[in-house]
């Protein structure tokens, strides 16, 4: 497979996972830039693996697990405050108009990012302990210790509406 | 307390968070070849300094220069420059033909009746002067206040200034020298004038307990007596330009600005301490490029401009926008800079990164989605980029 079909296929899917880790739709972008960049350097070794995607998936959550080290500036909103220089306030959470979970949004900003990424990975990308540790390069009880702090940080009841049967007519 | 279904439909919801795709492939694959770049001179250099390290470990022990730089004081914090507009009353016979700021001084350059501009005015802090030495002039006085004639003014060469200011004694770094009749040929401390610092007479006043103006551009006194005369300065902002930014990468404020029929905005962490001691002989020449600098200028048929763009366009914002890390031969890209061509209207932008790790792609394009634009055409629609 090509990198540019790789790419045009597999980068909403991948913007949209970067944007739920960390929250910010600029960082989004860098996080998915850097590692489709890293990415392309070793295409040829990555486009032969079996899943292509879930070692671009990893790269971008390492990426997010690393940013501590990013060198570059975060762009904000400018206003008064902001060309005043270095007190400028951070980018306004377009998310604030959605008012449905937008407390549980902003408790998950709060987590730890590998609890983040956790959470991320196993209800949002619907991935299991096992692939979730393959991604995070831990182990399948790490990732359960990951969740269960993340969820009582969270206070979420672990409940789940059960799945529909096949006689279900709802 | 919420459930797992929540927490499910909070990704959900907020899923169309992510950003556009634009220019994603196109990032990735430059950023790929200057990595592969990188790692083929790597090789080379890694050589090259092992050879540099054989020679310079016994220069090393021998003992250098017994400089260190990390005993230095650093640049002393410089003021923001006067927001004001600086122009000639109504019917002077004046053009202004350049205005703006440059670290912490703003300056207008204007044409009289002659080829060459006949007169410049610059507007900076007392702090950025050595108001003394000023005051040492021949006192005169303009439009009712007093004033100070320097017929000696020595601005500084900016490639020497550095050497100059340690050799000055009581001067500030940057400040103007005035070599008047009282400080003879001397600049100060028995420091002379170096080959290509610029001599030319200078008038000087107190704008307010905090600025000062100084006026020059003529060698004649007459005229820059009447010239200086017809100087009018009001409140106003730094500089225009045919855009009103919604973004700017935090920390970041402007430190060069100007425009007349093209914009062009310098902005970095902090205004540039070098800057008040160059001398703006040619408004905006010289300006401090910054760590991001937009320039704007019309590419509409009466300038005749139409510039060749770089392959096929990457759309931003619904503009046209080209991405380049490396120059061609239309656009010169600082080295580990990058540069963002963008069509927008009759107007052809020019963002330009000196570093394009602190000023990623994503930034860029975010300036360009986030910013309210004007006509580059008409300088009468420009406003405060940051206002």
């Amino acid at each position: 497979m090509r990198f540019e079909d790789f790419a045009a296929a597999r980068l909403p899917a991948l913007l949209r996972y970067a944007v739920l880790l960390c929250g910010d739709r600029e960082l989004a972008r860098d996080l998915v830039q850097d590692a489709l960049t890293k990415a392309l350097v070793r295409w040829k070794r990555i486009s032969a693996l079996d899943r292509p995607d879930a070692y671009v998936r990893a790269m971008v959550t390492n990426e997010f697990l690393s940013l501590r080290r990013r060198k570059a500036v975060r762009t904000v909103a400018l206003t008064h405050e902001t060309s005043a220089g270095p007190d400028a306030p951070t980018v306004p959470d377009h998310a604030q108009r959605f008012g449905v979970g937008e407390d549980l949004w902003h408790r998950l900003a709060e987590l730890p990012r590998q609890q983040r990424a956790v959470l991320v990975l196993r209800y949002y990308e619907d991935l299991d302990d096992d692939e979730i540790a393959a991604t995070l390069n831990c182990r399948p009880g790490t990732v359960r210790g990951y969740a269960s702090r993340a969820l009582a940080t969270l206070r979420l009841e672990l409940t789940r509406t059960p799945a529909p049967t096949h006689g279900d007519t709802t | 307390m919420t459930d797992l279904e929540d927490l499910a439909a909070t990704f959900t919801d907020h899923e169309h968070l992510a950003p556009s795709a634009d220019g994603l492939i196109e990032a990735a694959q430059a950023g790929a070849r200057r990595i592969r770049r990188r790692r083929r001179t790597g090789v080379g250099l890694a050589a090259v300094a092992a050879v540099a390290l054989g020679a310079l470990v016994p220069w090393t022990l021998s003992g250098s220069d017994g400089g260190d730089a990390t005993n230095r004081p650093g640049p002393a914090a410089m003021p923001r420059p006067p927001a004001v507009d600086i122009d000639t009353v109504p019917g002077a016979g004046y053009l202004r033909i350049g205005s703006g700021f440059d670290g912490p001084r703003a300056y207008a350059g204007f044409l009289g009746g002659g080829r060459f501009p006949s007169g410049r005015v610059t507007v900076q802090s007392a702090t950025t002067l050595d108001t003394a030495l000023l005051r040492a002039g021949e006192p005169i006085t303009i439009q009712g206040r007093p004033a100070f004639y320097l017929p000696g003014f020595v601005f500084a060469d900016d490639a020497s200034q550095g050497q100059e200011s340690a050799n000055s004694g009581p001067l500030q770094p940057g400040s103007v020298v005035p070599s008047t009749p009282a400080a003879s040929h001397s600049r100060v401390a028995g420091a002379a004038p170096k080959a290509r610092d610029v001599t030319e007479p200078v008038i000087a006043w107190a704008h307010d307990t905090d600025t000062w103006v100084l006026v020059f551009g003529s060698t004649d006194r007459t005229s820059l007596t009447d010239f200086a005369e017809r100087i009018r300065i009001a409140p106003g902002p730094r500089t225009r330009t045919p855009y009103r930014l919604g973004a700017l990468p935090a920390g970041f404020v402007p430190t060069a600005g100007t425009g007349t029929r093209e914009s062009t905005l310098a902005l970095a962490p902090a205004p540039d301490p070098t800057a008040a001691r160059r001398t703006p002989w040619q408004p905006g020449a010289n300006a401090n490029p910054g760590t991001l600098q937009i320039r704007v200028e019309s590419r509409g048929p009466d300038t005749g401009r139409r510039p060749t763009r770089p392959g096929p366009a990457t759309l931003v914002a619904g503009h046209d926008t080209w991405y380049l890390t490396e120059s061609d031969d239309n656009t010169r890209v600082p080295a580990d800079g990058a540069v963002l061509l963008a069509d927008i209207g009759a107007c052809s932008y020019t963002l330009t990164t000196r570093d394009r790790t602190l000023i990623p792609y994503s930034a860029l394009t975010r300036l360009i989605e986030t910013t309210e634009y004007r006509d580059c055409a008409d300088p009468n629609t420009w406003v405060d980029p940051t206002g």
